[in-house]
């Protein structure tokens, strides 16, 4: 039973991390100089009633451990404090948000995927041509950029000297219902910040994966065997080098999450990025807390789903 | 093949593989090619399939003839029509030759489904058939499973039923059994010998191993350092080699029926082909050299009996009529 | 010792190699750390005094950044703003330099439980979305320099700690190193005379390699609102955001082009101590093709 250790193996090792970030959520919060309670009860704006509120969802007046084993509680039943903004649970405020993240994240990481598919496999077909020396440069060169600072550029161009897209948000103030059309225009520019800064890299890997799979034995037997170079890519090549790809998308994941992040808040996209930074400058801690803990599990569980995948895929491990 | 030369290219400089090589192979009968790692075996076999990476490397002259074609003007295409149907090679590595993630019937399957066009189900019954004649058990049933799940011997003798499912006229065996056990080699070598006698082929037989040459090959080739050294039928090799390399070799064999006071083998190692000796190749390491095997060129293949030849001054006045 | 005086030979020979990127890269920081330095100088009084009548002036000759919504020259704040960056570059570069090589060097060479403890700790790190986990560090914390520093060095270490942990491995297979054993030198002497010495080039490359990522960790920080001084590039970015709409795109150009120029220069400067001191990676695509032929005969 290879496959079923194999997905017992990463999703223990997943609720394992999901629990180390919660506890280094907890740990913080008490490490914190002055203690909890002065880092919860900053905002001058909490009236006496939500003051103890608070108090009482955090359950600061209980002994360490106790508040540690409500804390866990109260992160699986959906209790996660109550924002000091908004006066409603962190939860259905972080829950409201989350849709207009992904309707960010998942068209980029499509885009980003193809692409970086589409331009690793061709570049890895002739290494040190010219298009691969491109996409190494374009990869150092987006990844030393600063994804707010692309975000801002991309704006000025298309925003404000040619007036072709919109500035920001993720509907038009005029809209009433959700038109696609208006959707995917906004959509545009936030999509082409966050893909440009990732897809050379992603490129690269799959180049690199690509690269190692050609040289491999197999290929001179298909060779051998008079097959045409296509039939050699596409049935034996691609199959091999596309399968570490899997792995690498949860990586990837992760760094749109939190390039969305920055995105986001350059383009009033409202999701979770936006949410952040509106967070930490109202100092609405109990949301900021949370917001950690579900971009760490976000990104956790996506990790877990492309190991998982991989399992399917890849004959060693589901037949062992 | 005739006065095949075969250089590679690099940026630190140009590596001879093959220098003027000729040989014939007859139809039907096992022709082993001797020598040590990097003498050129594995060049020549990849050169006759047309596996040469040309970028580095190149064929400076020569003729390949198989079946009265020169198989170096064949355009790709027309090559890539022979590989596999025709012309078929088996691989030094059983564990690295076969794709990973694809089933073990298609792979043995692939060769029909290409050039003869065979549906998928006709060519998996083919498939089946070629693997339990090459001794996989219950092929049907493991025809589905992957590599992985695989011996070594095993995987070999798939190799060998991919190699034989187009009935191709060459067969082109490179070190099969190298990376075996001795007992999975033996029992390899032994299908091997089975199934070109009953299906008459002619095999190339690259090895290092002047033991397998003996059990197996009807005629030798002895490379060294790109050239062909000797060559002539196993007996008479065996028996009595001329030329000083190949007296090495068989020296160094430790035999069962001959008292051994040393252990013996051939001083130095192969010349870098980039920086090749002037002269014969084999005359630094070689016992019988003389002034002539510094100063001249490489020597010509001298005839020394009826298709046996060997390269080497010590026969220059010893050519048959 | 013949291991050493080849270093210093390369380090002589990689100088005169250098490319033209690391080259431009270099020019870069030198003139960025100078302006940081005599920044006092070049634009004397306190850049952060606000001038209304001046408000957003477009990029001109007098003022080639602009100026901003305070009327203040952004090339003066850019040139100050150099400090913060620079500062957290190379501190927090420091920090993670040597916590993932002391990290390294403790799993490579001690191996075992050490090890797996070491290198379990660094997965973790690796797995955990940095970026969100510094930003509740910092606003808890409170957004000091110094917290900065420290804890974008933190987070940072694991990949250093792979790097080292792997060459050291590799070390310690070469026969001067159990020569030094079977003689009983101290763990210690090993470790800092032998093992640390001979990785100092791959040390530097991935330290300058790693100061990209803390340049824009700590902008994005900035950006974000906890910024640890108000003249830096990233909060002027912050600030910038509500009056870009008003179409003073310079305001946003600027600091951002200071941030990337900075990163990139790293980068080129790493990538050029990459090909000038192992000139094994220059020669990889010979090595390709000879591989190649070697794995052909």
């Amino acid at each position: 039973m290879g496959l079923g250790s194999y997905i017992g193996r990463r999703l223990t090792i997943a609720v394992g991390l999901i629990f180390v970030v919660a506890t280094l959520n907890f740990a913080i919060l008490h490490i914190a100089p002055g203690g909890p309670e002065a880092v919860l009860l900053q905002n001058p704006r909490i009236t006496p009633q939500a003051r103890v509120l608070i108090l009482k969802s955090f359950g600061l007046d209980k002994p360490l451990h106790e508040q540690y084993l409500l804390y866990l509680k109260g992160l699986l039943t959906g209790n996660w404090g109550t924002s000091y903004f908004y006066l409603q649970p962190s939860f259905d405020v972080i829950a409201q948000r989350i849709p207009a993240t992904l309707l960010l994240m998942i068209p980029t990481l499509l885009l980003t995927i193809s692409l970086g598919v589409l331009l690793g496999v061709f570049s890895s077909r002739k290494p040190f041509s010219l298009l691969d020396r491109a996409i190494s440069s374009f990869a150092f060169f987006f990844y030393s950029m600063p994804a707010f600072w692309l975000g801002f550029v991309l704006l000025t161009i298309f925003a404000l000297f040619f007036r072709v897209l919109p500035a920001g948000g993720m509907t038009s103030v005029t809209a009433t219902t959700f038109n696609f059309f208006d959707y995917a225009r906004h959509l545009v520019l936030p999509m082409m910040t966050l893909t440009l800064i990732n897809v050379a890299n992603f490129a690269l890997l799959v180049r690199s994966s690509m690269i190692e799979v050609l040289d491999q034995n197999y290929i001179v037997t298909a060779r051998g065997k008079g097959l045409t170079e296509q039939m050699i890519l596409y049935r034996h090549a691609l199959r091999n080098g596309l399968l570490p790809t899997v792995t690498m998308i949860g990586l990837f994941v992760g760094f749109i999450l939190q390039g969305a992040m920055l995105t986001e808040t350059v383009f009033s996209w409202p999701g979770l990025g936006l949410l952040t930074f509106d967070s930490i400058f109202r100092r609405d801690y109990p949301i900021v807390l949370s917001l950690l803990f579900i971009f760490s599990t976000m990104i956790i569980l996506s990790n877990l789903i492309t190991d998982i995948i991989y399992g399917f895929l890849d004959p060693r491990i589901t037949y062992d | 093949m005739q006065d095949l030369s075969v250089r590679f290219y690099l940026e630190s400089g140009i590596v001879n593989a093959l220098e003027n090589l000729s040989f014939n192979v007859t139809t039907g009968s096992s022709f082993g090619i001797v020598g040590e790692s990097g003498s050129g075996k594995t060049v020549t076999a990849l050169t006759i399939m047309g596996l040469l990476p040309t970028p580095p490397g190149r064929v400076d002259s020569g003729k390949i003839l198989f079946k009265d074609k020169n198989l170096l003007d064949q355009k790709p295409a027309e090559m890539r029509k022979l590989r596999g149907k025709s012309i078929a090679m088996i691989y030094q590595d059983p564990m690295t030759s076969m794709n990973p993630v694809l089933k073990v019937g298609f792979q043995v399957a692939e060769a029909l489904m290409v050039h003869e066009k065979l549906p998928r189900h006709e060519a998996d019954s083919k498939a089946i058939e070629l693997m339990t004649a090459t001794g996989i058990p219950e092929a049907e049933k493991r025809a589905g499973e992957y590599p992985h799940q695989f011996s070594g011997g095993m995987r070999q003798r798939m190799m060998i039923a991919m190699a034989l499912s187009t009935n191709p006229d060459l067969i082109i065996a490179d070190e099969p059994t190298t990376a075996l056990d001795v007992v999975t080699q033996a029992q390899i070598l032994t299908l091997l010998k089975d199934l070109q006698r009953k299906h008459s082929m002619t095999i190339i037989l690259i090895t290092h191993d002047l033991g397998i040459v003996a059990q197996l090959c009807d005629e030798v080739l002895v490379m060294y350092a790109g050239h062909g050294m000797e060559h002539g039928t196993t007996k008479e090799i065996l028996a009595d080699a001329k030329h000083p390399y190949t007296r090495g070799l068989l020296e160094s064999i430790t035999r069962a029926d001959r008292e051994i006071k040393r252990l013996s083998s051939i001083p130095g190692t192969i010349p870098n082909l980039v920086a090749v000796p002037a002269g014969c190749r084999f005359h630094p390491r070689c016992p019988l050299a003389f002034t002539k095997c510094t100063t001249e060129p490489a020597p010509p293949a001298f005839r020394i009996g009826n298709n046996r030849f060997a390269k080497c001054w010590l026969f220059e006045n010893d050519e048959a009529a | 010792m013949t291991e050493r005086s080849g270093r210093s030979g390369r380090w002589l020979r990689g100088l005169r190699r250098a490319n033209r990127g690391a080259l431009i890269g270099i020019a870069f920081l030198i003139a960025l750390i100078f302006g940081a330095v005599f920044a006092n100088y070049l634009f004397p009084g306190d850049p952060e005094l606000a001038d209304t009548s001046k408000d957003r002036f477009p990029p001109s000759l007098t003022y080639p950044f602009g100026t901003d919504y305070l009327g203040r020259d952004q090339l003066a704040l850019i040139t100050y703003g150099a400090r913060v960056s620079l500062i957290v570059a190379f501190v927090a570069g420091a920090i993670l330099a040597i916590v993932g090589i002391i990290t390294g060097l403790m799993a490579g060479y001690f191996g075992g439980k050490i090890d797996g403890l070491i290198m379990r700790t660094a997965d973790v790190f690796l797995t955990i979305p940095t970026l969100p986990l510094i930003l509740v560090v910092v606003m808890v914390m409170g957004p000091s320099l110094v917290n900065v520093m420290l804890i974008i060095g933190l987070t940072n270490w694991p990949s250093m700690t792979r790097i080292v942990r792997a060459d050291t491995l590799t070390l310690m297979k070469r026969e001067f190193i159990e020569i030094e054993t079977v003689m009983g030198a101290s763990p210690l002497r090993i470790i800092f005379k032998h093992l640390l010495p001979n990785q100092i080039s791959t040390i530097l490359v991935y330290t300058s390699l790693s100061i990209p990522v803390v340049i824009l960790t700590e902008a994005a920080l900035e950006f974000l609102g906890l910024a640890p001084m108000s003249v830096s590039w990233g909060f002027m970015l912050n600030m910038a955001m509500n009056y870009w709409i008003t179409g003073a795109w310079w305001l946003t150009f600027f600091p951002g082009l200071a941030i990337f120029s900075t990163s990139l220069s790293f980068y080129l400067v790493s990538e050029g101590l990459k090909e000038a001191l192992s000139p094994k990676l220059k020669r990889k695509r010979e090595s390709w093709s000879i591989q190649l032929a070697a794995k052909r005969k």
